[in-house]
Parts: structure tokens; sequence; C-alpha cells
């Protein structure tokens, strides 16, 4: 039990643990080096004028290239676990972990122009990666996303002093700088400065320049060193311990929320706890130091070490003489391994208590690193867990979960020291993505399968990644890698495949892309790509079989634009889909266009249709007619013997109202053929009528109603009334009638009763309101329906009413 | 409106409904600021369903607007949020849009513009922004709402032009947009079973489900099945369905009135007294004048439509005022309640009383609107043609009952609605007749709408004689035209045409008795392929067993279109207690005949100077 104490260091109430992580690793750097490691357990940038170097954790190196560039400001990692680096004229380079460029943008004219002094590459309030400089001009810049690197300028502080401390402050939602001025702490934004009301101050009142700032992993508590050495601890409002250094800071972080490191020039270092506590530490010389969330990380040639506050459980289990309930079912858990009594006399001791010291188990399995002492405890876990018909099962089992995803990972060859308050605060998803960047990629599978991870975040994802490294570096011929590649995938939906062959396009493997693609099911992935690829016919075929017209008019506007109107023209015939709806594309947008489809493909009728839409749209009588022309020849070449009739009759008609219009000034052009034989009657010029009827052969009877309705419009009795002469009328004499209402005389009207049978002469009897004499036809027709409304509509009538009601009684009294 | 009704039923609608509404939510809520809406015109009804317009306030929408191409009413806001279809003539709109307000200048805001295109991201819009430059300034998001909820069995895509597109312009997009309908249908309703399909459109629609279902393996829904068929109606292989006019209340309203988004505005003039307004949403008129429309809501969640929109015309007058007698032998109670209990329980009866009185003085004055305009538009001597043609007496003559409409100014699309159902009647029309119709139309309404006939050629409406007797055999084999309807207690459904069966519904109706195996012949006469198909359901999802007495829920999906009263006859048929069916209505749009042929026109007119 003992070694998981004996690096313990008390401070104040709290106990800290320095934990190897890993040893002989870093051990041939050499001074000359920077060095940077990333935050939750991340990969080591190393750097010197010559050579950029990544190692893992562990010491095992990734990747090393030449520097070409001139020497770097600042260097750091990216969210995304990307090198980044800052230059002197405020170019920001961006890698991939393998050393390859990715891209690069600038920090603005005036980091360009007068460079830059100093620069710090942070996680934003957002999540993603930002990066600040400070320019010569002590001029402040900020991107807060590499993705979106639109550079602010924060607000210009006028009074100019060295800022040689500042750094970052990125909560309450906004990207903030906190910097030291003279002896005084500011926080700057893009719009604003602000002064925090503290004191920097020994208590001597000795007032010195600030030379390095920190903030805590919450942002809440700030260390600051001065000129004089002086460390200075306090939040933003109050000082809460200072402590005289006795000689010059290399190092300042903070390790957990509670205590601040630093190491001195003079080979020692402190932990300084917020109430003042110190203790100092003996041969603690690190060349890189890592503020965690939970703790520091250093990197001294030969060591890489932890420090951490001893989590609280732990505490309790193992602190000296702990009577803890863990504690002691830690201890029944080894006596009932040895076989000894004394198990059940501990159990007994905790009884009431069990489910606390499950608990406080299963807590500390996951804060200690040694794999034996997980296993004991949890060996303790369960076997308390056992007397509790499994009240911490799931605790439990989460916690064996992460601690074989720990221990995997933390392995050397793997080099990810992660803690578990670490590896939430990174999410398992996240971790994953790591391993993938890493190209770890058959531990990323175990792992998404062990998580039971759904296969298309999980397994099917980590493949896709592979594939597309696969794509990249495989020397193998081309048909091989695809063969390869999709034999490890199969046809599987939860892959893009398009996502893999947009990989194999762009290192300029063709044939390859194209015959991924073919496994793509998406077709809205798998058509822009072929297009891209150069692969039109195919592209079209793909859009079409997705039913996805949008796609198809993409595909189809795309190979207008790429290929001659004449191959075009060819590629659309073989494809019905894709005609018709370039047709009612270009009918809508492109009317040349479709006069120019249209001709290609013989398509007279498509054409005719055309040129007598040309014609209805222009306002000029010529123009019309000679499109009317056209419209005639086409139909001429389509055999549409009736249509071409009407187009022939449209002519005429157009003709006659033409000279009908010069001859009497009124409006012709655009009635119908009835129009205007009727406007023709009702004005009297009833040869000019006739003329028209024998011409376009319109017959007796509908001639007949023409001239019903004309005269009646137009209220032409007598001329109506010789109409009604011949006797018989081939419309019957109910237009005649109604025509007379709709001209409002009745009187007209009743003139054509007597024309009409009894059933007809009733209904419109009744029209007329002549209601008596309905009444009595109705009685003779013995229509006890019509008298009813008769008696509805005469409701104010009282004769009427009992004339109706006689006449009803007797219709009955008659049955 | 309350929406709560939508989820009354077994599928549950009114889920769907959330998830839209979700999604319509979020994506404001992604844009910051204060927002004005400029809508598609054409959609801002239908959204309007799924999230009303205080809804919409209350996620920081300020103004909405129609788009226009005279350029944005000038407002000071964080963000412009264009909602549209995805097409060219939108993009063009907001493009001329973006630039007359940056050559403006502004109100000196800089403001954000965004584009919700609904239902579907479009790369043929991007690529025509990104031409017109304006691409750059833009957002855009996609907003994937494919089916509205009209009412508890009912689900339109409101397309109104996919018939259109389909058979004119080979145009396939709606076939595309209701496969993912479906597919977003079975993700909330859980995977349908059975699937039957008839029709060269069903078919392209079926194919495409199953390739959907192929590229979402992996995200399948998790909900156990509610629906257990679905049937898939081309709407081309039933065209005449569509023509006969509609007999049954709602689907007179429609025809007369115009229903849209599940209400109607009429007049308000006709309303008098009644000011009181059921829905919260509609604005309130204020005092009716002559001009001045009411909009009235028309859904089952009111009582008293619910139980006559299904009615025909014939059996609303004597079912409204049984209604009355009901209601004022309710308010009678009030003389009879002595004791403070009774008093009490009155009391309480109230509100839902008031809630009926008024709906019946609504819906006596909507039915009194109908009547008049039944008598104003003369729409007793079109079903007198209308029934000759049904009955098949004079199946292939030139009826001068048509010359008679054509002389006397008959809208011209009723009248092309009559010569299409002869057309359809007669499998055709002889070449004669075909042309001396066409004659009459051209001669009588003018030369112009030579086109339009062409495209009902096309369309199928009026063809020439094809020498079959299609209908004929229909007609004997499935019983569509009943001599004897009684239209107060009906018996089958051919009463929502007072004689003529729709065929669509009848091949419905078909398929629990006697089977679709057992009318090949009758299907195969049909055009277009039929099929049946089964989708695999995961184990645990599987209805262990139904209980009988829970009737089988089955979607009928029609493509292109379906009326008002092919959805009356479906809804008789839900009702019928032997029947143990419950059907659910999805459609592309709801029609009418003569909005269908009116969309197939193609109008041609001259400028006018």
């Amino acid at each position: 039990m003992n070694d998981v104490t004996s690096n313990w260091i008390q401070l104040e109430g709290d106990f800290y643990d320095k934990v190897e992580l890993y040893s002989g690793v870093f051990s041939n750097l050499d001074d000359s080096s920077r060095l940077v490691s990333g935050g939750n357990a991340g990969l080591v940038l190393v750097a010197d004028k010559l050579r950029v170097t990544v190692l893992t954790a562990s010491g095992e190196q990734l990747s090393t290239w030449k520097w070409n560039n001139p020497p770097q400001i600042c260097m750091g990692w990216s969210t995304d676990e990307e090198p980044v680096f800052v230059l002197e004229d405020g170019t920001v380079l961006i890698y991939t972990l393998f050393g390859t460029f990715k891209t690069s943008f600038s920090m603005g004219q005036e980091a360009k122009d007068m460079k830059i002094i100093a620069a710090r590459i942070f996680s934003s309030s957002s999540g993603t990666t930002g990066v600040a400089v400070l320019t010569s001009t002590y001029r402040f810049y900020m991107v807060s996303s590499l993705q979106d690197h639109r550079v602010r300028k924060l607000y210009d502080v006028v009074e100019m002093k060295h800022f040689t401390a500042w750094c970052p402050l990125t909560h309450d939602r906004q990207n903030r700088l906190l910097l030291g001025r003279g002896s005084e702490l500011l926080l700057l934004s893009h719009n604003d400065m602000t002064v925090l009301d503290i004191q920097i101050g020994g208590g001597l009142g000795v007032e010195s320049n600030i030379t390095k700032v920190c903030l805590s992993p919450s942002q809440s508590n700030v260390a600051v060193v001065t000129e004089s050495g002086l460390l200075w601890i306090g939040s933003f409002t109050r000082k809460l311990s200072h402590y005289q250094l006795d000689s010059e800071v290399m190092h300042l972080a903070w390790c957990g929320e509670d205590v601040v490191f630093v190491s001195l020039t003079s080979g020692l270092a402190n932990l300084v706890h917020i109430s003042g506590v110190v203790e100092v530490m003996y041969g603690v010389s690190p060349i890189g130091i890592t503020q965690e969330c939970d703790g520091i990380r250093l990197i001294s040639p030969g060591f890489h070490d932890l420090i951490h506050k001893v989590s609280e459980p732990v505490e309790e289990i193992y602190k000296i003489g702990s009577m803890s309930p863990g504690s002691i079912l830690l201890m029944a858990s080894q006596a009932y391994n040895e076989k000894s009594h004394k198990a059940d006399d501990y159990i007994r001791m905790i009884e009431a208590r069990l489910d606390q010291a499950v608990s406080q188990c299963i807590l500390a399995a996951g804060a200690l690193f040694q794999p034996s002492h997980q296993k004991q405890l949890m060996r303790a876990a369960k076997f308390g867990n056992s007397f509790l018909q499994g009240f911490a099962s799931d605790a439990f089992y989460q916690q064996c979960q992460t601690l074989k995803i720990l221990n995997a990972v933390r392995h050397y060859k793997i080099g990810m020291p992660l803690t578990s308050d670490q590896l939430a605060a990174l999410s398992k998803p996240v971790l994953i993505d790591r391993l993938i960047s890493r190209r770890l990629f058959p531990l990323a599978i175990a792992i998404c399968d062990y998580l039971k991870i759904p296969p298309v975040d999980g397994k099917s994802r980590v493949l896709g990644h592979w594939a597309c490294y696969k794509v990249e570096t495989s020397t193998a011929d081309e048909d091989e890698t695809a063969r390869q590649v999709s034999s490890r995938l199969g046809l599987n939906a939860e892959i893009s495949y398009s996502d893999v062959a947009s990989k194999a396009a762009q290192v300029g493997k063709k044939r390859l892309a194209v015959k991924l693609l073919e496994h793509e099911v998406r077709a809205d992935k798998q058509v822009p790509l072929l297009l891209k690829l150069g692969q039109g016919a195919k592209a079209l075929g793909k859009a079409i079989d997705s039913g996805d017209t949008d796609l198809i008019y993409h595909v189809i506007l795309n190979l207008q634009e790429e290929h001659s109107t004449a191959d075009f023209h060819m590629i659309m015939r073989g494809v019905k889909l894709g005609a018709s709806l370039y047709t009612k594309y270009c009918s809508q947008h492109n009317t040349a266009g479709l006069q120019s489809w249209l001709q290609q493909e013989d398509d007279w009728q498509a054409l005719a249709a055309h040129s007598l839409k040309e014609s209805y749209s222009s306002g000029r009588i010529e123009t019309r007619l000679s499109h009317l022309v056209t419209t005639q020849e086409y139909y001429r070449k389509s055999k549409n013997d009736f249509n071409l009739s009407v187009v022939d009759e449209t002519t005429k008609l157009l003709n006659h109202q033409t000279k009908l219009e010069e001859k009497f000034g009124r409006v012709y052009l655009n009635l119908s053929l009835h129009d205007t034989v009727t406007q023709l009657l009702e004005e009297g010029e009833y040869k000019l009528a006739d003329k028209l009827r024998s011409e376009f052969k319109i017959s007796d009877r509908k001639y007949l109603w023409l001239k019903v309705r004309a005269f009646g419009k137009s209220k032409q009795w007598s001329e109506l009334a010789n109409l009604a002469k011949s006797k018989k009328s081939l419309i019957g004499f109910g237009p005649f009638v109604d025509v007379c209402i709709e001209a409002g005389c009745k009187d007209e009207a009743n003139r054509y009763l007597v024309l009409l049978n009894n059933e007809d002469k009733l209904r419109y009897l009744m029209k007329l309101e002549i209601y008596s004499e309905a009444a009595e036809l109705a009685y003779n027709l013995k229509d006890v329906e019509a008298l009813t409304s008769i008696e509805v509509r005469s409701v104010n009538n009282f004769s009427m009413l009992e004339k109706v009601a006689g006449l009803k009684q007797k219709l009955q009294s008659s049955r | 409106m309350s929406r709560a009704h939508l989820n009354s039923g077994r599928a549950k609608i009114g889920d769907f409904r959330e998830m839209s509404r979700a999604n319509i939510l979020s994506i404001l809520d992604s844009i910051h600021g204060n927002k004005v809406l400029v809508w598609d015109e054409c959609l801002t009804g239908p959204v309007g369903l799924v999230a009303e317009y205080s809804v919409l306030k209350e996620h920081g929408v300020s103004r909405m607007f129609s788009m226009s191409a005279t350029g944005l009413p000038s407002v000071r806001v964080d963000s412009i949020v264009y909602i549209i279809r995805p097409n060219v003539e939108n993009c063009d709109i907001i493009a001329a849009n973006i630039r007359s307000e940056e050559r403006r200048g502004g109100s000196g805001l800089k403001m954000d513009y965004h584009i919700i295109f609904l239902p579907k991201k479009s790369l043929f819009c991007e690529k025509r922004l990104k031409e017109s430059g304006v691409y750059g300034s833009l957002t855009i998001y996609e907003l994937p709402i494919y089916l509205y909820p009209l009412d508890t069995d009912l689900l339109s895509m409101e397309l109104p032009d996919s018939f259109k597109e389909l058979t004119l312009e080979g145009d396939p997009t709606c076939i595309q947009y209701a496969a993912k309908a479906l597919m977003q249908l079975q993700m909330v309703c859980g995977i349908i079973p059975r699937i039957y399909g008839k029709g060269a459109a069903a078919d392209r629609l079926f194919r495409l489900m199953l390739r959907m279902k192929q590229e979402m393996v992996g995200f399948e829904s998790n909900i156990k099945p509610q629906i257990d068929s679905l049937v898939l109606i081309d709407r081309s292989i039933d065209l005449l369905s569509t023509l006969p006019t509609q007999l049954t209340y709602e689907g007179l309203i429609d025809e007369l009135f115009g229903i849209s988004q599940a209400s109607v505005k009429v007049p308000a003039d006709r309303f008098g007294g009644q000011q009181q307004q059921q829905a919260g949403d509609v604005p309130q008129p204020t005092a009716p004048s002559s001009t001045e429309m009411r909009q009235v809501p028309l859904n089952s969640s009111e009582e008293l439509y619910q139980d006559i929109r299904w009615l025909n015309f014939n059996a609303v007058g004597p079912s409204l005022s049984r209604k009355a007698r009901s209601i004022s032998a309710q308010f009678q109670e009030r003389h009879e309640a002595k004791t403070v209990r009774e008093m009490k329980e009155f009391v309480e009866k109230l509100p839902s009383m008031q809630a009926a009185k008024q709906s019946l003085g609504t819906h006596t004055t909507i039915a009194e609107m109908v009547k008049d305009k039944i008598t104003a538009e003369g729409l007793m001597d079109t079903l007198e043609v209308e029934q000759e043609i049904l009955s098949y007496v004079n199946s292939d003559r030139y009826l001068d009952s048509v010359e008679d409409l054509a002389c006397k100014d008959y809208p011209l699309t009723k009248l092309l609605r009559i010569i299409s159902m002869q057309s359809l009647v007669s499998s055709g029309l002889k070449p004669k007749v075909l042309d001396m119709y066409k004659k009459l139309v051209l001669q009588a309404y003018g030369y112009e709408h030579l086109l339009t006939l062409q495209n009902l050629e096309k369309a199928g409406f009026i063809t020439p004689h094809n020498g079959q007797k299609t209908f004929g055999t229909l007609r004997k084999r499935l019983n569509l035209i009943s001599d004897i309807v009684d239209e107060q207690n009906p018996t089958d459904i051919a009463y929502v045409h007072s004689v003529y069966a729709p065929l669509s519904v009848r091949l419905v109706q078909q398929l629990e008795k006697p089977g679709w195996r057992n009318i090949r012949d009758i299907l195969d006469i049909l055009p277009g392929t039929s099929f049946e198909d089964t989708q695999q359901i995961p184990t645990h999802l599987k209805n262990i067993s139904r209980p009988d007495d829970q009737p089988k829920v089955v979607l009928v999906m029609f493509v292109g279109g379906c009326t008002m009263a092919e959805i009356a006859a479906l809804r008789f048929l839900s009702q019928q207690e032997d029947k143990n069916v419950e059907y659910l209505i999805g459609t592309t749009s709801i029609i009418t005949g003569s909005n269908l042929l009116q969309s197939l026109q193609t109008d041609l007119q001259p400028p006018v100077f």
C-alpha cells in the first residue's frame, strides 16, 4: 500500500502526487530546441532552427521534417491536434501530424509590415483554436478560429509599455486578453479595456513590472511574477497570497486550482498553495511543462512526469491511518483473498456504509495509474458490491470500461497518459479522432467496438479514414488499391465512399476515384465528384437513377458548359428524362437553346408550339402573321392536319379582324371567332357576319345561337322576333327567353313563352315570377313540387298562397 | 388553432407535425438577431400549418413579406430570411433584391441574408446564385418539410403542379419528394410492412423508396409500425374520377370557393352579426364590408363539420336542421333545471353548446352560399350533362348540350371538364367527334387554346378513340355507376358524385376484398404496372399481435393529387363498421377537376395595347 503514497506531498490540507508517466524518454533533446506538449496528454512538438519533430508523450517519434521557413515566434497545437506555427511576419502555418503542409493565413497587414514580437495559440471560447499576436507597435490582433480567419484588432492601448506578460482569457463566451502593464493587470477585448482593481505587490509597497501571468484551469485565478521576483496569487478581485522567489522564473503554471508551480533557474522548483504554504522540490528542471485541467505534466531529459492533486477517494482510502469505509473494504477484500476470517469482521464494521465504500473504491481506481492498484480496488468494489444486490453495477461497469481504455492508450507504444478527468474533458469521440489522426486504426476500431459505438460513428467511420489513408499512401496500382479498399470496406452504406474517392482525386488518382465511386450509394455525393473527375456521361446516368431532378439539372448544365453543342445534344439524346428536363429548362430560361435542340431532334410538333407561342407574344400584327407562317410549316412537316387547319383559320381571322378594325375603328383583334361574329351582329353588320359565318363554316345551329345572344344583348327585339318566326328553332325557344331576361326585358320574354312546351314554360314562368299562371300550369302538369316552390316564393302574397293551397289540395284529392 | 386533435388518430400525425415545426424553429434560432421573413408566396399557407405566425414571432421574427421582384420593403433588421421553393425564378428575384439593396446602401446597418430552401437545397439554384454574384453574402439552409398535416387523416405535399410536371413536362421532381415524404413519415410512424401500387408513377416512387432505404442503412426508424399498409396510386390511372362535379359538402365548397390549407375564404358580409372568430391565428376582420373575406377553418376538430363534411350536399340541409333542433332542445333544458346541481350541470355544458351553436350558424351560412352559387353558376345544367355522359347512353356522339354550353359563354375549364369526361368514358372520341369538339372550343373561346387542347390530349384527358371499351369493363366489374343512390343514408361510395363511384377508391376497396390478386385482369387493363411488396420489420419492433378489435391502418398515397370527394369516399369506408380498416390519405395536393385542368392550360395571351 505504501507505493501509492510514496510520492505524496502534503500542502495545506491536500495531498499532491508526482506520477512517473514514462522514463528513459526525451533524453536526446538538445538545449537549443524548443518543446511544446499538447493539452490532454497530447503530442509533443520539438523544433529547432532546422527541423520539426513530432513525438508522442512517451517519446516515440511520429514524424520529422525539415524547417524551410523563417524561425517561429510561437508554436503549438490546434484543438484537432495539428501543429501550428506563427512566424515573425504574422503568417500562421498549419501542418498535419505527419508534416504535410495544410494551410496558412496571415494575421494582417500591420503584423506583416511591423513584425510581431509575441504570439499565443489558445483554445477559444467556442472550443476552436485561436491565435493572438502582439506586433512590435504594441497592438494586439486575434483570430478566434483557424477555419474562419477573420483578423480582429483588439482595443488599442494608447499608453505604450512593455506587454511581455499576457495570456488569452476565454471564459464568459468571449475571447479577451489578460495582460500586465507595469504593475497593473488589464483585461483587453475588441472594443474595451478594463484595469483590474487589484494591487500587485508584496506588502512592502514596492511596485515592479509584471513579467509573467498565468491563469488557472478554470480561469478564475491568476498567478503573476514580477521583475523583483515576487510571485503573486489572486483572483480577479483580490489577492490570495504571495511568495518571494530567490531566482529567476523559468516556468509558471497552475497545478489544479489551488497550487501554482514555478521552476527556477537555480534548479529548484516550488509548489505554492493559495494559502501561502510552499513546498520546495529538488532536482526538478523541466524543459517543457503543460498545464492540464487537473495538474501539470513535466518533461525533462529522461522523464515525463505528472503532478496532480490526489483525488478525494484515493486520499480517503490510502491516507495513513484511514478508517474510511473504502479503506476498510479494501482490507476486507485483501483478507478475503488471503482466506482470512478478518474479512467478515471488516465487512461488519462498515456494513451500514458499504455503498459508500464501494463507490469510493470504484472512484479511486479511476484515479490511479498502476493497473495492479486499479485491480485491487476494483476487486474490493466487486467484493463489497456482492453484499449490495448489485447496487453499483453500472458505475462498476463504466469504470472497468474507462480503465481498459485508459490503460490501452497509456501504453508507451501509444503514449497518451490521460487521467480520467482528462479523458472526460477530451470525450471519447475526440479520443477516437486523435487515434485516427495518429493512424492507429486497429486500436481505434477496437475501442469503438468495445464501447459499442454505432458503426456510423464508430467502426465504419474509422474504416473510412483508413481507406483515405490507404488511398493516399498506397503505391500499388490503382485497380489493386481499389480492390483492397473495397474488400475491406464491403458494400456499406455507412461508409462514405465519396469521401475516400475525393481523397483519391486529391492525390491525382483519378481512375481509383472513379472505381471507388461505384460503391457510393448516395447519389448527391457521388454525382458532383464524378463530374469533377470528368465522368459526365456516368454522372448523368447516376443522377437519373437517383430520381433527384436537381442533381440531373446540375449535371446537364455542367455538360452543356463542357461540351460543344453538337456533342451535348448527342449525350442528351440518349437519355429521355434528361432530354425532357433540358427541354423544360430551356423553355423557361433559354429559348434560343430550345429551338436549336428541338431542330436537332426534328421535333416539329414542339417547334410548332414554340413558334405559336412566339406569335402570341408579339404585339405587331406582321410579326404575329409571320410566326404563324412558320408554325404552319412545322405542322405541315409533322403532318398534323387538324392543327394546320386551325392555324390557317387563325391567320384568316386575324386578317379579317385587322380589316374590320381599319374599317370601323373599333377593337376586333384578339376576339374569338364567335365573339367577332357576335359583335358584328350586335352592330347590325349582318352581311359581314354572314360572310364570316360561311367562310368559317359555322353550323346553322351555332349561328342561330350567336344571333339570339347578339340580338338579346343589343336589344334588337325585332330581329329576335324575326328569328322566332320560323316557328321551328334548332335550339328551342328557351334561349330566346333567357336573353330577354338577361337584358332585363321581361315583357319581351313573354312573347316567346307560347312557343315553349309546357315543362319549359313552367320553368320560365317561375323564372319570370309569373306565379299565378305558373301555378295553374303546374296544376295541369300535376307538379306538386313546383307548387310547393311557388308557395315558398310568394310568402307575402296571401291570395296567391290561398290559390296554391287550393290547387294543391285539389291535386291531392284527385289522386 | 389547436392542433391537439392531430394526434388523436392511430398514426401520430401530430408527432410528424412536431418534427417539422422543431426543424423550422431550430433554423430560425440559429439565425441571430431579429429577422424579417420573405416568403415564396406558395409556401406561406402550407408552412403556416406547421408553425403559426405567433410562434414564429416568439422566435425573433418581427415581420413577414411576400417575395417580390420590385425589391424589399425598407426595414431595419439584423437578418433577412427568404423561405423559398428551390427554383430559378426565386433565386433571380433574391439576387435582384440583394443587389438593389446594396446599391441603395440600405439603412446603413449591415443586414445578413439567409435562404431557407424548402424542402431541399439545390445545386442548380446555388449555381444560379453564384453566377449572379450574391452567393457569398448568403447563408443557405434546408428545411426538409415534405408533408403538411391538413387533418388527423390527411397529409398533403402542397405541390399543386405535380400532375402537370409529371405528365406534360416529364419532370418527376414530385416523385422524389413523395419518396422522401414517405421515408420521413416512416421515421415517425414506423416502417410500413405492406406496400401496394398501381401506375407508372407509383412504381417509380416505390423504387425510389427502396433506393433511399439503402442510403439510410444505419438510420432506421425505431418506432413500432403504426401503419399497416401503403397503397400508391398514380393519378394517371384514373383521370375520370377528378372530373364529375363533387357533390359532398366539402367537395362542393372546394369546387365553388376553393379550400386551401384546410380553410376556406368566403365573403364575410353573409355572416352578419356573428363576430366571434374561432381561429386564434386568423387576423380579426374589422367591420365586414362587401369585399371583405372571412377565413373559416375546416377540419375535424369542429364536431359539426366532422359530421357533415362527407355528406352528399342534399343530406346537409336535413342534417343541419336536425342539429339545430337538438341544440335548441339543449338550451330548453335550462327551464327544466330546477335544483342547483342541475343548474350547475347546465352551466358547465354552456361553452360547448355555444360553440356548437356558433358552428351551426357558420355552416348554415356556408351551405346557403353553396346553394346560391349552385343556382348562379347553372350547376344543375352541368350535372344533367354529366349524368347523361356517365350513364353511358350516348357514348360517342357529338352532344348538342355541350355545344349549347359553349355558345352560352360557359367557363372554358368547365366545358373542357365535360368533354374530357365524355372522352374518358368512351375510351377516346371518334376522330370526327374529337375534331368537332376541338373546333367548337377554338371558335367559341379563341384559337389561342390550341396548345391547351394539345396538352389535354398528351395528358390523356381528350384523346382519339383507342379501340377499347375500358370504361365499359371497369364500370361493370367494379360497379362504378349506381342508378339508385340514397343520398341521405348512403350505402356505397357512389354517393359522392350521386351516381359515380370513384375508380381510385374502388381499387383501394378491392384491396381488402377480394384482394388485388383476384382482380388482376382489371388492374391489367389500366395503364402502368401494379405491384405488391413487403418491407422487413426488425423483430423487436414487430407488433406481436394486433388486437382484433383494432382496425387496420392503410395509407393511400395519391401521386398527382386527389379530390375531396375521393377523400370523403375513403372516410366513408373508414366509418363502415364491418370494414375494419381505417384509411389515412396522403396526396401531392388536393385538387378539383377545374384546377387540375387549369394547371394543364397553356395560356397564350397577346399583349394588350
